[in-house]
């Protein structure tokens, strides 16, 4: 079965070069993304975890620990049925923070480069052995095909092999943070190159060895007791032990981390893997003992791990290209992984480049540079170890080493009491109970360890359950006792609740000093060089589909998130975070306790397909009462402390014409015009509710009311205010008209009496021209009864004019009501002299006792229809002869007018339902019932208020309605000219 | 919601019970632990068909 070395190496080469070529045609986009994104093709690429350890070293696990050797398979397999509380959200961790390592995750949760430097190192060392195996096992197949040449030699050959095309694959772009998905589908083509090889050379050994099921089974029965004799079963506790090591595998291994993390397409592909993956890798346990067996019934002088080279000729190389499938995929995923780890975590920490360079440039090339360097150590720990110890020995060695990070891990999502100390030193103790158990046996040949207690005795590979058990349980119990007796950081505690599975994140709303992308690129520029930082800037917005211009505190906010994300994942995430508290820092502020609102729903949002039992209950409520402010069809808009606006709702986007996204995370006062102002001064007021405020529009005019409540209660999760907008358009044109409509009515009740007073001066005009006709000689005479008949016929035009500025004010106004100065005195005169005009008017005795200097902004009109109806009902209320007085008077800031008559009063349990509309004491017919409610809105209109007060506190009977009007701040300091033209003087 | 307890408990129980499913190395039933382990994978299908369809 001997074949040249020519031929090896052409094979070899080939085969790396048909990898190659199906990862170019991916990034060439030859190949239809359907099928490239396919979760079959991740599924298949995680199926690289069965490195060399699994074609070759699974043999000499059987060979030790018969069906032992299924931990391999069945600890991943339940890493992966353990996806939706294990890999599912560390995949959501890794992709909402860029983080692309297991030392970056570790470093952002416990928030210190001490624990990436730690972690970096540990996975470094923890990861040579299994770089070592998968190098000694293709220089060991190598020269067992040829029989040529040494196999340190053709393992050095075959690394220099792969150090291209790792480099080919992983680090040939200046893209440093995207997924590879040439490199993804390229694994998956090996890995279903491993399964079809490892298949047909188990059915090869099935059938040709023992010709059928049958003949297997007939040779197990006359070898079966040799063999279990020849094997020292797993007890119990090793079985579990080697399920946990293989189970955390899936989380601590740089490469299987690295495709199941930072080359995952979807959460859906993760969770398909959940039952494929167990799938493939049975497929893949299932012709070991078959192949392992024939190797016996054959009596192969091959060593065991080899024993699939055993079935000769040509099955030899399917073999070996299965075997060089594994190992390839491994050193060029696991470096892949480890370059940039080393990169972030240990160079970037001591070295970053100047501003000068172009980083991007200077990364890709630090990486390549690392990527040969890690193969060649890789190398030389194969040199030092392969001379005295098995695959089995070498693979083991570097899981039990990992599988240090567990704890870590799992408190990272489940326990949000641990701090950085304790993991340091857990890590550190674990660490250090593996170099001296089994690194130093293994790698010097130490057999004992003398410190003052005595000697310990150090067996190496025959120690690991010790190794693995005392390292581990003192890594946790030193984790949990140091954490649970030192305080957390306050960043340790932010990255505490960003990575619990328990607790929402509750981010801040704090302000940055940048206040647009421009002073980002301008910030960034010190550190990054422009160029890369206006790149960066660009590509975040361009990820966040932000406008350049978009300055919302809450859109900086994610900006600044997302560039902090990216060069998380290009220069780590100790760098990254550094970099950016110090370029792009924050305000210092005086609300700096308010929560980041979108920030807990996002979170909730995600979280929500997790919750159980009274959280999902109050989740549901959460989201119901969120639907129920978001449809309400009233316009409700949500501010913090510091007026940035935190919910806008439908109503709010239609009313406004703004849409929420866009709006959302603004402060107030940026809000597009006139929006802004309307609600800026709003809120600035100390008034809680403005009635029926004009808004001019470029479509029209908007009548609103504004009402606003303070989120001050001390339970209340945010503070801040809620504004309230109703659109009163619609009423209040409603109301115009019935205005109208009464005043008209009023009109009609007046007209007889007007018919009376307009009669009367023209009796007197008639009788005085019939006068004239006879004394028209003498001048005298003639110019006194001019002038009477020119007095009779002004007050004939009084009335007139009276009737007709009254029937036609205040009808449908389009434009913004104009308040003007309106004489209180003069009003009240007007309203008394039209009521005067009705038959029931004339027998009452009014007294205006309103001061003559008495101003407020207002319109006339309306405060005469004001008064007009409250002395109509005083009228209606007082008998023959009655009195009806009307006061006014400064209060404070107000005007006050009183209007008192000594009628019959108005019943207690009616004076609540004065105003409303249709409600009325008088006979039927005799009242609409909408005066006092025209009345109410009237004075709410210009501010004011309206009591109803019963008995008079003037006339001590009767009734009083007093109207409370505000001064306008002018006015209030102000005198008004005498000769000022208000409404009565017109 | 039902599905997380149930992996945690599937999984817990593998793992607790799985080196009692083993037979001896070498013995003519040497598939089973197979067999198991592909009731198991069966299992894990029909769990993530539950979870999918609670997700809709």
């Amino acid at each position: 079965m001997s074949f040249t070395l020519t031929q090896i190496f052409l094979l070899g080469v080939g085969y790396l070069s048909l990898l190659f070529a199906c990862g170019w045609l991916v990034e060439k986009d030859w190949l239809p993304k359907r099928l490239v994104r396919h979760p079959l093709i991740y599924i298949l690429a995680l199926g690289m975890y069965a490195s060399a350890w699994a074609f070759y070293g699974s043999f000499g696990m059987a060979e030790r620990y018969g069906y032992g050797y299924l931990t391999y398979y069945l600890g991943i397999a339940g890493a992966f049925v353990l996806a939706p509380v294990l890999l599912l959200p560390l995949l959501r961790l890794t992709r909402t923070y860029q983080l692309t390592s297991l030392p970056d995750l570790l470093a952002f949760r416990y928030r210190s480069r001490w624990v990436g430097m730690l972690v970096t190192l540990g996975l470094l060392f923890a990861s040579m052995p299994l770089l070592a195996l998968q190098i000694q096992a293709i220089g060991d197949v190598i020269h067992l095909l040829t029989n040529e040449s040494s196999p340190y030699h053709l393992a050095f050959v075959f690394c220099a092999v792969i150090t291209l095309f790792a480099i080919l694959f992983g680090a040939r772009h200046i893209s440093l943070q995207e997924r590879h998905e040439s490199l993804l589908v390229a694994i998956a083509l090996e890995s279903l190159v491993k399964l079809v090889a490892f298949l047909l050379l188990g059915g090869v050994a099935l059938f040709t060895v023992f010709g059928g099921f049958e003949g297997l089974e007939s040779w197990l029965a006359t070898h079966g007791d040799t063999l279990a004799a020849s094997v020292q079963p797993l007890e119990d506790n090793q079985w579990r032990t080697l399920l946990l090591l293989f189970v955390a595998t899936a989380v601590s291994m740089p490469h299987i981390f690295h495709i199941i993390f930072t080359e995952n397409p979807s959460e859906d592909a993760l969770m398909q893997a959940t039952w494929m993956l167990p799938l493939f890798l049975l497929l893949l346990a299932l012709p070991v003992p078959v192949i392992y067996w024939a190797h016996q019934a054959l009596q192969s002088t091959l060593p065991i791990e080899y024993a699939s080279l055993s079935l000769g000729g040509y099955w030899s190389l399917l073999s070996f290209i299965a075997g060089l499938a594994a190992a390839s995929g491994t050193i060029i995923v696991m470096t892949l992984a480890l370059a940039p780890m080393v990169l972030n975590h240990l160079v970037l920490t001591v070295y970053q480049p100047p501003a000068k360079f172009d980083i991007y440039y200077w990364l890709v090339w630090m990486r390549r540079l690392l990527i040969a360097s890690l193969i060649f150590i890789a190398y030389l720990v194969y040199l030092v170890l392969s001379v005295k110890h098995d695959l089995a020995t070498l693979g083991l060695t570097a899981f039990i080493g990992t599988l240090q990070f567990l704890p870590g891990i799992l408190a990272l999502l489940y326990w949000p009491a641990a701090n950085r100390k304790g993991l340091l030193a857990g890590l550190t103790v674990g660490f250090g109970i593996w170099f001296i158990g089994l690194g130093l046996p293994l790698m010097f040949g130490v057999t004992e360890l003398h410190w003052p207690g005595g000697v310990i005795p150090l067996l190496g590979m025959d120690d690991w359950y010790q190794v693995t058990l005392v390292s581990i349980t003192l890594n946790i119990l030193i984790f949990i006792l140091i954490s649970l007796t030192t305080e957390p950081s306050e960043e340790e505690k932010i990255g505490a609740q960003a990575c619990s599975q328990d607790s929402l994140l509750h981010s801040k709303r704090l302000q940055l000093k940048a206040r647009n992308s421009a002073d980002f690129i301008r910030f960034l520029s010190i550190p990054l060089g422009q160029t890369t930082a206006q790149q960066e800037v660009q590509r975040a917005l361009k990820e966040l589909s932000l406008h350049e211009q978009d300055a919302r505190p809450y859109a900086l906010r994610r900006l600044r998130d997302r560039i902090q994300a990216n060069l998380s994942g290009m220069m780590g995430p100790a760098v990254a975070q550094e970099l950016i508290d110090r370029y792009l820092p924050w305000k210092s502020s005086d609300n700096g306790n308010d929560d980041d609102i979108h920030f807990v729903e996002r979170h909730l949002e995600d979280y929500r397909t997790r919750l159980t039992g009274m959280a999902k209950e109050l989740d549901k409520l959460r989201r119901h009462h969120r639907q129920t402010l978001l449809y309400l069809p009233v316009g409700i808009c949500t501010l913090g402390r510091d007026q940035e606006v935190l919910m806008w709702n439908h109503a709010m986007e239609k009313l406004t014409g703004i849409c929420g996204e866009e709006v959302i995370g603004s402060r107030i006062r940026h809000l597009p015009a006139p929006w802004n102002q309307l609600l800026d001064s709003f809120l600035a007021e100390e008034r809680q509710q403005v009635y029926r405020q004009a808004l001019e529009l470029e479509k029209g005019h908007l009548w609103l009311s504004l009402h606003k409540a303070r989120l001050d209660d001390p339970v209340a999760l945010m503070g801040g205010t809620v504004l309230l907008v109703e659109d009163q358009s619609d009423v209040k044109h409603l109301e115009d008209e019935l205005i109208h409509n009464e005043r008209l009515a009023s009109i009609g009740r007046l007209a007889a009496g007007v018919a009376h007073e307009i009669g009367n001066p023209v009796t007197g005009i008639s009788s005085l021209a019939q006068n004239l006709k006879y004394d028209a000689e003498d001048p005298e005479t003639v110019r006194e009864t001019s002038l009477q008949i020119l007095q009779l016929t002004q007050r004939i035009t009084r009335i007139v004019q009276s009737l007709v500025s009254f029937s036609h004010a205040g009808r449908h106004k389009d434009k913004q009501q104009q308040f003007e100065a309106v004489n209180l005195a003069s009003t009240l005169d007007e309203a008394i002299n039209l009521i005067s005009l009705s038959p029931k008017g004339r027998h009452r005795f009014y007294q205006n006792l309103c001061p003559q200097d008495l101003y407020i902004q207002g319109d006339a009109q309306r405060l005469i229809q004001v008064f007009v109806n409250l002395i109509a009902n005083a009228r209606d209320a007082t008998h023959e002869e009655g009195q009806i007085t009307c006061t006014g008077k400064l209060q404070g800031s107000e005007a006050w007018i009183e209007i008192h008559d000594d009628g019959c009063g108005i019943a207690s349990e009616e004076l609540e339902h004065l105003f409303d509309p249709f409600y009325t004491t008088k006979e039927a017919g005799e009242g609409t019932g909408l005066g006092l409610a025209l009345v109410y809105s009237i004075v709410e209109e210009h501010s004011g208020q309206i009591h109803a007060i019963s008995p008079s506190p003037l006339l001590g009977k009767g009734s009083c309605f007093q109207c409370r009007f505000p001064l306008s701040p002018n006015l209030a300091n102000q005198e008004i000219p005498d000769d000022h033209e208000s409404y009565s003087d017109r | 919601m039902h599905f997380y307890r149930l992996v945690l408990v599937l999984v817990t129980l593998g793992y607790l019970f799985s080196p009692w499913f083993l037979v001896p190395w070498g013995g003519t039933d040497w598939y089973k632990p197979f067999l198991i382990w592909a009731g198991l994978i069966a299992a894990t299908l029909w769990l993530e068909q539950k979870r999918r369809l609670e997700q809709l």
